[in-house]
């Protein structure tokens, strides 16, 4: 058996191969992602079009809840 | 003001991911301590314009994840992973459980340092303690290990 010291290296190794697949696990599934988006949608107040860097991870807030041709009335506007 | 105004969050989050996601797997184990990890990042990415007038963003971030990870205490996970049956035959298998068994700070403490070899400036920042302080943690969470598995080879 190795020195403590020896062992406690050894098994951060062993524990760091495996916490960065966690950590993907984490955003996926934590509601980590949820606020990204909403902070994602938060700045979209600021671009118009929805679209961050031609990810279409945000959609306007202006089309939900909102019928087809209000809406298409609002995009003509260029309200988005 | 510190060299911290000028960085971005993708330097900061360069910079202090893996310290903090170790040092909160330290605290609450391997999957807890990760998702609190992966909650502060995105704290920090979301207070960015306060976060970054901060001269020790790691030690807040560390705090933020330690508040969010409240929220997940009350599920029972093991704290640390088991060792593999087949890889690390030469560390003792009461490794994990003992390790558990420290306080949050010698744990901390001993993880960052013994098991990544961090300075002990860096360990104090994200613990908001004194080097003198991470010292102690570091010797009494040792002595503690060294009794819990019955080595002596200090």
């Amino acid at each position: 058996m190795a020195d403590l010291q020896t062992q406690l290296r050894d098994y951060a190794v062993y524990v760091e191969k495996l916490s960065p697949q966690l950590m993907v696990r984490a955003t996926a599934t934590s509601p980590w992602w949820r606020r990204l988006a909403d902070a994602l949608r938060r700045l979209r107040e600021f671009w118009p079009t929805g679209r961050v860097s031609g990810c279409n991870l945000v959609r306007p807030p202006l089309t939900r809840g909102v019928s087809g041709p209000i809406r298409f009335a609002r995009r003509r506007r260029g309200e988005y | 003001m510190s060299d911290t105004e000028k960085l971005t969050y993708t330097d900061l989050v360069l910079r202090i991911e893996a310290p903090l996601r170790r040092a909160m797997i330290a605290t609450y184990g391997i999957e807890r301590g990760t998702e609190a990890a992966a909650e502060a990042l995105a704290y920090g990415w979301e207070n960015w314009g306060r976060l970054s007038a901060m001269d020790n963003p790691a030690g807040y971030l560390y705090k933020v994840g330690r508040s969010r990870a409240i929220d997940v205490l009350r599920r029972p996970r093991v704290l640390f992973p088991a060792i593999p049956q087949s890889g690390l035959p030469h560390v003792e298998p009461a490794l994990p459980a003992a390790l558990g068994r420290l306080s949050r700070n010698q744990r901390v403490s001993v993880w960052l340092i013994h098991g990544y070899g961090c300075p002990y400036q860096e360990v104090a920042n994200i613990l908001g303690a004194s080097i003198g302080t991470v010292q102690q943690h570091v010797t009494r969470g040792l002595a503690k290990l060294r009794s819990d598995l019955e080595v002596d080879d200090g």
